[in-house]
């Protein structure tokens, strides 16, 4: 009785006024049928579900930190290159719910920033794991596709901001004798691979030796994982291109690259893709240089938030907001969202927050309409929108932002559907919507390119996480 | 400076001239009013800063106005920020009581705030001091435009700032203490005062017996200065020697919040949250100064929509439109969109711009969430566009297309709740205000040339 | 009562004690009538119907219980029983560290709480050895190593030389396994963990290194993450008299509904000596279920050491640590009368004055 609820579940048929395929073509009024959580047929006509409804592949996004939390990051030393961000990520978290309500089914989850090499990241579907929360709905957690979908080296300040050199006095921190600048970090980087090829020779001859960081390492030399470079200023961009070419990784991906824009054409001719970050459509953020009298009054007037973790969702601190009762301020989400913007903190993504702070001055939300004009292969990531209660910066609303700093609209979507699919290598599963491909759709209010419109409906595999269409 | 338009009236030399002061003419293929509906082939025709006629194609256009020609742009009143704190130095002083603050000593017109705002399409905004006091001072309707305050200003006197909101790192108790010891201390020093005052007049008109007319008139002179005006206490029960107290006797704190209580400031009431509502329309109705108060709330207010409903002339929501909160038992998320909960109250509000948020926070962009959230668009356009006007008291002026209204609009390149829509031009009281071909930091941040 | 204080009078004999209490509690938390319990030296040597020929009969006015058993607890250690040199330190043994001269036990002996399982502090991956302790009587080891203690919380986390996260736990966890060899984790784990990945982690590491008996100590917010472990026998700290909000006894009715058992221990001691017995009672009260509350303080954790019956039951063979009541031990009215550890009575409560 079960399998065959859950057979049914796995079955589903929508039919749009508009239906984008994902690789660039719209379709008139059609239909999509799902069984057993594949999609079997996408044919014109149908009766649509909603006036004006537009139907989308699920989005995929390839640069988010959901469920990634302070359990993730071992930083007593700077390469952990080993470890799996999907074995210590909350894969039950909130966060995940709220990215597939915003019509993200398929997600990168990226390791951390605090680490010169972090990890390995992993690809999930946002929805249709097992929870262990004893409160979630059945299927409300990740289901993790690969646990090792790339390696993710840091070029800036995010890893080095909380070291320090000793001076003087004795000191019994780890965070001590490691890098303090950049130079320092890719030092790093080239020592952990120079280390990997003299590891991959050593065992290529026959000795018994087993690390689990360098096999990762290895892995990255070979190209069965590709590389994934955290740089954000321009310098960091062409730094991750020599390491590239001294160390010869056959796969390369640039995560960020906010002043990518800078260096298009050389990034245009070394054929690197760049995945990029939320865009800073703020006011008074990206548009002057440097922090204006607002971003310096916010830091310096608020009250510390003790222990609270970017990418994590916290009950302990989450669920106890406002208490009305004891007239406690709450600091309004606002002016908490700039102060994570802007202030360090100790703790896991404190560097995340430093980093994007201090590289960002040069940012612009052009970014992807520059990178794509000048024939850059381009993705667009949300990062850490997700882990706010409430952002306008998901996977949608960065296509949304670029359009309106510039991108042709109809090349917006693709860069969150099929090309995102590509660029983690499931450009066969995800991403679109045509026969034999997951059943991952969203169902649109509108054009979701506009800001008025939201989803209706939301499937994964099959099953829908959001259901919202007009009753008739 | 004001020339009859017959005088200019060589019709050769017309293209030639430039325009006068405040006098242009704009023909556009759209225009979208503050309640959302939509026009066809407008013409607006500006003259002395304020609109002199607005109409349709067959409009008849002064030869010595200088027509620009937008047939492919929309026209569209502006956008109104009813209530920030931005473009000050700091938004409030540590001291609690402190009605004797006006935002003009602070506003600095160079800051980046209102450049910004601008840029979005805001052209008027309503600066107030901040949340953290218990009376905060006098604000100000200003455009964002000017070198001096006294440029920007649009009204002088939007009104009083409260804040029954506590304190950063104050408890609620203390925060309303604080407001009640103040007028406590008022009343005490007023009933003192004019107990002297009394008696003082028994003393007086004792000595005025022995003297002469002419010692008289120049006692009169010493003691009383001209601009000795009494009887400014107009509040409460009356009590001995009430009317006699003037506004000479009174210190700068002691008159705010004697105007206050006297009713005679339009209030702008931080309450973030529903008890903080409760608490202050329980003051105020106490105060019988309910009537003409702007409620100022976060989200989470909106449970507090029935005691809102019809109570002072509205609210306006600062910050997060969205209301989270944690199921205690599950700690699952609960959102509640506060404007709609407002909406379907039929109480009239206003939306900020939210600073700061992760994401877009222009005043369009928070009307169309609204649209997305299932507001209809005349009320979503409402709340940035005509409902601030009405609470700063400028609806005449500002938000709508009649005549003697300020010539104040934006030339966009589409629907103020576009996605893709650009300003292209904003203009305030005639005078262009801001051109995009012009915007120098945008153009650097499109074309990703070196900062 | 009276028979009660002469029993104490009385030196421990050789013969057969019939007990014959008003009720017992039985397994599945109700009060049984007419059962005799036996007692032979320090064991319980049969539960019967009716007294046995040539035993000694006691009369009971009161409801003989299990004496009830903390799972985990750091209560009687003498300081602290830590390592911090070093963050796996699997030779750690708890009894080395016990203060049996401290005046706790006998309050717990006389709230109903006749063993102890002492640990040593989860501050370290790998942290050493548990004991069992009796709380009063005079062979107070039950015995002298149990299972080993695995830690994977934020209590191990130190910025100087790591762990600083989950991530490095479970590494140091897979080469503490490896290097100590199964002596080490012979009679099973207790792996005190906060979250599901660390759950997960361990399950996956212990799969690989072949150890099959192993519990977790659910600590943080077992809602949160405790469908991880759904079906199993987990401990939970005991959260004493003030700590109850009405998500904890959510939390506990959807363990129930699970099928999660669980065994109480109190770890820092807090809510005092009662915390067992309160943790009992709000069970109880949650998930309306005595028997499964009953048990969750005395036999679960003879489940958990490996100690099959010989503690927290009424049955042949199990140790002779009895606790007689006013009434049933889950009613808030009911107070100790007598407490017998090992066959031997170690407490009388004073007769109450009307």
């Amino acid at each position: 009785m079960l399998s065959l609820l859950l057979f049914v579940a796995q079955s589903l048929t929508v039919t749009a006024e508009k239906v984008h395929l994902g690789d660039g073509r719209v379709l008139g009024v059609a239909t999509v049928r799902i069984d057993k959580g594949r999609i079997v047929a996408v044919t014109p006509g149908g009766d649509p579900d909603a006036d004006g409804a537009h139907l989308t592949p699920g989005l995929v996004d390839a640069y988010t930190f959901l469920g990634v939390g302070q359990e993730t990051v071992e930083h007593s030393r700077e390469i952990t290159a080993g470890h799996r961000v999907a074995d210590t990520a909350r894969l039950d978290g909130e966060s995940f719910l709220r990215a597939a309500r915003e019509g993200v089914t398929t997600a990168y989850i990226s390791p951390d920033s605090l680490n010169v090499i972090g990890g390995l990241g992993a690809i999930v579907k946002t929805y249709g794991g097992r929870p262990a929360d004893l409160f979630a709905e059945s299927g409300a957690a990740a289901r993790v596709l690969q646990p090792a979908a790339g390696l993710r080296v840091v070029i800036g300040v995010d890893a080095f901001y909380d070291n320090y050199t000793p001076s003087g006095e004795f000191t019994n921190s780890s965070h001590a004798r490691r890098p303090t600048t950049r130079m320092g970090s890719v030092w790093e980087i080239r020592n952990a691979f120079f280390t990997a090829q003299q590891y991959r020779a050593a065992r290529q001859g026959g000795a018994k030796i087993a690390d689990r960081d360098l096999d990762a390492l290895v892995a990255a030399l070979e190209g069965h994982v590709p590389v994934r470079v955290l740089a954000r200023k321009h310098h960091d961009v062409q730094t991750a291109l020599r390491l590239q070419k001294e160390f010869g990784w056959p796969r390369l991906i640039l995560e960020e690259a906010t002043e990518g824009y800078l260096v298009k054409d050389l990034l245009r001719q070394s054929g690197v893709a760049v995945v990029t970050g939320p865009a800073a459509d703020l006011r008074a953020r990206s548009v002057s240089s440097g922090p204006t009298f607002e971003q310096l009054r916010f830091a310096a007037e608020l009250k510390p938030i003790c222990c609270e973790h970017l990418h994590e969702d916290n009950p302990y601190f989450a669920h106890e907001p406002l208490d009305e009762n004891y007239g406690q301020i709450e600091i309004p989400s606002y002016l908490r969202d700039l102060f994570l913007l802007a202030a360090p903190r100790y703790g896991a993504a404190a560097g995340f927050q430093v980093g994007r702070w201090q590289e960002a001055d040069a940012s612009t939300p052009a970014l992807a309409a520059l990178l794509a004009g000048a024939g850059v292969p381009l993705v667009l990531g949300a990062g850490e929108a997700y882990d706010f209660t409430h952002s306008e910066a998901g996977a949608i609303h960065q296509a949304r932002t670029a359009v309106r700093w510039g991108l042709p609209a109809e090349q917006a979507l693709p860069l969150v559907t099929s090309r995102a699919a590509e660029l983690l290598g499931l450009g066969d599963q995800v991403g679109k919507l045509a026969a034999g491909y997951d059943g991952d759709l969203v169902l649109w209010s509108g054009d979701p390119l506009d800001p008025a419109s939201r989803p209706l409906l939301v499937a994964v595999d099959g099953r829908v996480v959001l259901d919202q269409r007009p009753k008739d | 400076m004001r020339i009859p338009a017959l005088l200019l009236s060589v019709p050769a030399l017309a293209a030639a001239l430039p325009a006068q002061d405040g006098a242009i003419a704009i023909r556009a293929g759209k225009a979208v009013l503050a309640d959302g509906s939509t026009l066809e082939n407008v013409t607006l025709v500006v003259q002395d800063g304020r609109i002199a006629v607005f109409g349709g194609a067959d409009v008849e256009i002064p030869f010595d106005v200088l027509l620009h020609e937008w047939p492919a742009a929309t026209i569209f009143p502006g956008f109104l920020e009813a209530q920030s704190s931005g473009g000050l130095d700091r938004p409030n002083e540590n001291i609690p009581i402190a009605p004797f603050l006006d935002v003009k000593d602070s506003i600095d017109p160079v800051s980046f705030f209102f450049e910004d705002a601008l840029r979005q399409g805001t052209v008027a905004l309503g600066i107030m001091p901040g949340h953290d006091t218990v009376i905060g001072g006098r604000g100000r309707v200003v455009a964002p435009t000017g070198m001096t305050v006294e440029q920007m200003t649009l009204a002088e006197n939007l009104g009083m700032k409260m804040a029954f909101g506590p304190k950063r790192g104050w408890s609620r108790s203390s925060q309303l203490a604080e407001l009640r010891e103040a007028v406590a201390g008022l009343d005490r020093s007023l009933r003192d005062h004019g107990q002297r005052l009394l008696d003082g007049e028994d003393v007086k008109s004792e000595k005025e017996r022995l003297l002469t007319a002419e010692e008289k008139k120049k006692a009169k002179d010493e003691e009383e200065p001209w601009n000795r005006v009494a009887g400014v206490v107009r509040y409460g029960e009356d009590f001995p020697g009430k009317a006699l107290i003037a506004n000479l006797d009174l210190d700068d704190g002691q008159l705010g919040l004697l105007r206050i209580l006297n009713g005679e400031e339009r209030l702008w009431v931080w309450c973030p949250t529903a008890t903080d509502v409760m608490h202050a329309k329980q003051w105020l109705e106490e105060k019988n100064l309910l009537a003409d108060t702007v409620f100022v709330v976060s989200s989470a207010a909106w449970k507090a929509a029935d005691l809102l409903a019809g109570a002072g002339l509205g609210v306006v929501i600062d910050g997060d439109p969205w209301h989270v909160e944690r199921d205690p038992i599950t700690w699952k998320e609960v959102r509640t969109f506060a404007p709609l909960k407002f909406h379907e109250a039929g109480i009239p509000f206003a939306l900020g711009s939210d600073p700061g948020r992760v994401g877009p926070d222009r005043l369009g962009y928070q009307a169309a969430l609204c649209v997305r959230e299932g507001l209809p668009r005349a009320a979503a356009l409402a709340a940035v566009a005509a409902t601030p006007a009405k609470f700063w008291g400028l609806e005449a002026r500002l938000g709508r297309f009649e005549p003697g209204a300020d010539g104040t609009f934006l030339i966009l390149d589409g629907d103020p709740l576009g996605a893709e829509t650009h300003v292209l031009e904003a203009w305030i009281r005639g005078e262009k205000a801001y051109d995009r071909t012009q915007d120098k930091r945008l153009q650097r941040l499109l074309e990703g040339r070196d900062q | 009562m009276l028979a009660a204080l002469l029993i104490s009078l009385i030196p421990v004999q050789q013969a057969d004690v019939a007990l014959r209490p008003r009720a017992i509690v039985a397994e599945d938390g109700r009060l049984v009538e007419g059962k005799v319990v036996v007692v032979r030296g320090e064991q319980i040597h049969a539960l019967m119907d009716a007294p046995p020929a040539g035993a000694r009969i006691v009369d009971l006015d009161g409801v003989l219980a299990p004496g009830m058993v903390d799972a985990f607890s750091r209560a009687g250690a003498a300081g602290r029983i830590g390592e911090d040199a070093h963050a796996l330190a699997p030779g750690l043994r708890a009894a080395d560290g016990a203060d049996l001269d401290q005046k706790n036990w006998e309050d717990l002996a006389a709230r109903g709480v006749t063993t102890v399982h002492l640990v040593p502090e989860p501050s370290n991956v790998l942290a050493g050895f548990g004991a069992l302790l009796a709380t009063e009587g005079l062979k107070r080891q039950v015995a002298e190593t149990t299972v080993q203690v695995v830690s994977l919380t934020g209590w191990t986390y130190d910025e100087r030389v790591g762990p600083t996260a989950l991530a490095g736990c479970l590494e140091l966890l897979e080469q503490g396994l490896a290097d100590a060899g199964p002596a080490a984790t012979r009679a099973g784990l207790l792996v005190f963990v906060e979250n599901a990945e660390g759950i997960r982690g361990a399950r996956a590491l212990f799969e690989r290194a072949g150890i099959s008996q192993r519990h977790f100590v659910l600590f943080g917010d077992p809602g949160t993450y405790a469908g991880e472990a759904a079906g199993e026998l987990v401990c939970l700290p005991a959260i004493g008299a003030g700590g109850a909000r009405a998500r904890e006894a959510e939390v506990l009715e959807r363990l129930h509904a699970a099928g999660t058992r669980v065994a109480y221990g109190t770890l820092n001691g807090e809510g005092g000596h009662d915390a067992l017995r309160h943790a009992a009672m709000l069970h109880a009260r949650a998930t309306g279920d005595p028997g499964a509350a009953w048990a969750a303080v005395t036999r679960n954790a003879a489940e958990v050491l490996g100690l099959g019956d010989r503690i927290g039951h009424i049955a042949a063979g199990a140790r002779a640590d009895l606790v007689l009541w006013t009434g049933h031990p889950l009613d808030a009215a009911a107070r100790v009368q007598a407490v017998m550890i090992g066959g031997q009575t170690v407490f009388a409560a004073a007769p109450q004055e009307r």
